[in-house]
């Protein structure tokens, strides 16, 4: 009877767990998608600035992060903020643009996959 | 392993090996993909782990459940009368009924009384030599309508039985009838 007391809590903690991963997670990464979306390109300077302290909150989540999403995954969005960041710096607004999309797509497919829904189920 | 219960291998039920072969593979996977992070692995063993362990007390609590999930042992031959039907529904041949007559060290399957296709896949042979075998009727409180049926006892016949014992059904842990109808009733522990 004690191991079955016990394996219905393991149980709910582990849901419990999971579902408020999800939520947490989603959450953080939407903001940082968000904020990466609502950046300017025009003032390159701005730019930097602000790409280089959406990466200094990035890399406050990061170890939160990688617990339970796929590294490279992670990969992909720390390389695009390092590219991203060079190109602001660089005042490359071309560039700017196109890491731009690829790091919203990447943070996209990172909350798409930590949400619950058929694409993370599957 | 040691969490889900003191089984040898060899007597896991369905589930418990199917839970066991899920286990190893998941906790391979981060083992196979170092991109993958740990708790890919360590939230679904869990998991499984945890229903593993409700499942097999819901099965100690219905029978219902314990038929649904493990099935129920099959008569391949009663009363000396081989059940060919059996056979072919549980894709046995008569050649590994024959082999495993054999392996138990009966020569002639005219000797045999009864043969049992246990849940576990075992074949239990029971010789017309042996003493006589007990149907179990009634099981922790619930009616065995398979056994009842094979007996040929109702619902009502049972009752009349628990009746003059002066039991209800609910009170009985085991009530058994072997081919000379003697009967042995076991009562629940009171709690």
């Amino acid at each position: 009877m004690k191991t079955v007391k016990i394996a219905f809590a393991l149980l709910f903690v582990t849901l419990f767990f999971v579902v408020a991963n999800s939520i947490a997670l989603s959450k953080i990464v939407t903001d940082l998608r968000d904020r990466v979306k609502n950046t300017s390109e025009e003032n390159t300077d701005a730019a930097y600035e602000e790409y280089t302290a959406i990466y200094e909150d990035y890399t406050g989540y990061s170890s939160y992060i990688s617990l339970t999403v796929n590294h490279e995954d992670l990969r992909d969005i720390e390389n695009s903020f390092a590219e991203i960041i060079g190109a602001a710096r660089a005042k490359d607004t071309d560039a700017l643009l196109t890491i731009k999309s690829r790091l919203i797509s990447a943070l996209e497919h990172v909350r798409r996959l930590s949400a619950i829904n058929i694409d993370s189920i599957f | 392993m040691k969490i889900m219960g003191k089984r040898e291998i060899g007597e896991l039920d369905i589930g418990e090996l199917v839970s066991t072969l899920l286990i190893s593979e998941v906790a391979a996977i981060p083992i196979d993909d170092p991109d993958l992070p740990l708790m890919n692995a360590i939230i679904p063993i869990i998991f499984i782990l945890s229903l593993e362990i409700i499942f097999s007390f819901a099965k100690t609590k219905s029978n219902k459940i314990k038929k649904i999930m493990e099935g129920s042992p099959v008569y391949l031959i009663y009363k000396g009368e081989i059940n060919q039907r059996e056979l072919t529904d549980n894709r046995l041949t008569i050649n590994e009924l024959l082999s495993e007559m054999h392996i138990q060290g009966i020569s002639d399957i005219g000797d045999i009384e009864y043969g049992i296709l246990e849940q576990n896949g075992k074949i239990s042979l029971i010789k017309k030599s042996d003493d006589v075998f007990a149907h179990a009727l009634i099981i922790d409180g619930e009616y065995n309508k398979d056994e009842m049926s094979h007996m040929k006892m109702t619902r009502r016949s049972t009752d009349k039985l628990l009746k003059s014992a002066g039991v209800s059904v609910e009170d009985v842990f085991l009530l058994s009838v072997n081919d000379k109808k003697e009967i042995k009733i076991i009562k629940k522990d009171r709690k």
